[in-house]
């Protein structure tokens, strides 16, 4: 055993399984397990008169949303999008403007500090096995904790450096969307229902919109994206020629309500994340934006910075 | 000794699916601690269920003459860690960032908000080091690091040759002490480097 092996192992501590954990692995292993294999029916003609018959009732009954109706011309546009081949040494660019709601406890201890932090993030990504840029700049924080600059200070001012630009280079990063190769929003749906975690058209939306923040994504997958939000619940908050603003209806299992701002090509413009739920430990109520963005569309450029000795 | 039971109870279960539960019980802790180092507590029941669920579905492929089935859960699980971590990625909201200081070895760039001055650097420069390396070398390091792996296992796990295997270890663990001891962190962007 290495001291680099122990400082890892610190990093890493070992958890053991509680009897609760083993009772939640147990149960999500045997309620999977007989969900394997898939078993099948045949279609009988009785079942399958009943289906024709919905089949017609909802073609005659459903007529597309507002929602659905924008997004699906929208579709159309983001796939015929032409875009320049990369080449070697080419990278994607793009940059956003955020603030985000931090949390921070001090070690051992049980006092929390709320601050919302501005960010400046540029992203530099070379497609297939390059090397992704990324440059954070942090702004001044703003204290949300009654009494918090004292907390904040005495914290060491955590997880910001006021105005200074971190940069770092990543060999291994890869985009969630440069790992989805599909066109088809049925599919991806699927895929992004997945886990079952995610049981909710929030959630749904959330999925989906990371495959287009701050984002390489084909032309092809901005336009299954966009089909894919077509057929959610969305509320219709704004329309222009070529954007439309969007809001989620959270349910109650969702903790956060998404507004967004996506351009006719599937560029994502603006996103914001209000929780749904109370904070009192730090005095957060529900509605309060905790993430705020507004981002570049993504396009190409020759040069990136170097983080230094790479 | 658990090894030629493993294989015994692997064949079994193609005829009979209950001798597989021999397999689960026998290693969900191992692999739950693997999954809650890699991914912090919040899934990590779902995703252990889910390492156990995939190896059920192919244990068909399993290699038989290997008695011991610990390498081919960890390169399973492996697995089954990457796709979760593309899914969260693709999920996160910084906003539910509420109270999460888990560090995430292989997360693109964490957002985590940790505090205490000198340890936070310390384990800030190690997570930065770590994040530097090549996804390969960095699977390599953590499974013999942390969950103690032989040469001959990791190779087994991430179905590798031992001596890419050897090399890989020893470029991760050089690295790392390089850029431990250097510090990668710099400062400012190089205005060249501007976007055109």
């Amino acid at each position: 055993m290495t001291d680099l092996d122990n400082q890892l192992r610190n990093l890493f501590p070992d958890h053991a399984p509680s009897e609760a954990d083993r009772g939640r692995i147990d149960a999500a292993y045997r309620t999977r397990l007989a969900a394997t294999p898939v078993r099948r029916w045949p279609l009988t003609a009785a079942t399958a008169a009943i289906l024709v018959a919905v089949a017609a009732i909802g073609v005659t009954i459903l007529t597309p949303s507002r929602v659905e109706a924008a997004l699906t011309e929208f579709v159309d546009i983001a796939r015929s999008v032409e875009v320049a081949d990369i080449e070697d040494g080419t990278f994607w660019y793009t940059e956003s403007e955020s603030v985000h709601l931090a949390v921070a406890q001090g070690p051992g201890s049980e006092e929390t500090l709320a601050y919302l932090l501005p960010v400046r993030r540029q992203i530099w990504i070379q497609p297939v096995g390059g090397v992704t840029v990324l440059a954070t700049t942090s702004g001044e924080p703003t204290i949300l904790t009654p009494g918090g600059t004292e907390l904040y200070e005495r914290f060491g001012r955590p997880g910001d450096r006021p105005g200074e630009t971190i940069t770092v280079a990543q060999e291994s990063y890869e985009h969630p969307a440069e790992g989805v190769d599909s066109s088809d929003p049925d599919d991806l749906e699927a895929w992004l229902r997945a886990p079952a975690q995610v049981d909710t058209d929030t959630k749904v939306a959330a999925a989906a919109l990371g495959l287009i923040t701050e984002s390489p994504a084909t032309p092809d997958l901005r336009a299954a994206v966009l089909g894919v939000l077509a057929a959610l619940d969305l509320t219709l908050v704004d329309e222009t020629e070529d954007t439309v603003t969007l809001q989620t209806r959270p349910t109650d299992a969702d903790d956060t309500q998404i507004t967004f701002t996506i351009r006719a090509d599937g560029q994502l413009l603006y996103r914001a994340d209000a929780t749904t739920r109370d904070f009192d430990d730090i005095g957060i109520e529900a509605g309060f934006v905790t993430f705020e963005a507004t981002y570049q569309p993504t396009r190409t450029t020759d040069t990136a910075p170097d983080p230094g000795g790479r | 000794m658990t090894g030629p039971r493993d294989a015994a109870a692997i064949v079994a279960s193609l005829e009979n699916p209950e001798r597989f539960d021999e397999i689960y019980r026998r290693y969900r802790d191992d692999i739950f601690r693997f999954v809650v180092r890699r991914i912090g507590p919040d899934d990590a029941a779902d995703v252990t269920a889910d390492v156990f669920v995939r190896a059920f579905r192919i244990r068909h492929r399993y290699d038989s003459s290997r008695p011991d089935a610990r390498p081919w859960l960890y390169g399973i699980a492996t697995n089954v860690v990457g796709d979760h971590r593309r899914r969260m990625r693709i999920r996160r909201s910084r906003a539910a960032s509420i109270a999460v200081t888990w560090l995430e070895p292989e997360a693109e760039f964490t957002d985590s908000v940790v505090a205490g001055a000198d340890a936070v650097a310390q384990r800030d420069r190690l997570a930065t080091a770590l994040r530097s390396l090549g996804r390969r070398d960095r699977q390599v390091l953590l499974l013999a690091a942390l969950e103690e792996l032989t040469y001959q296992q990791i190779a087994e796990a991430l179905d590798m040759p031992v001596g890419t295997v050897r090399s890989s270890l020893n470029r991760a663990r050089r690295h790392m002490r390089e850029l431990m001891t250097e510090g990668k962190r710099t400062t400012g962007v190089d205005e060249a480097g501007e976007p055109s």
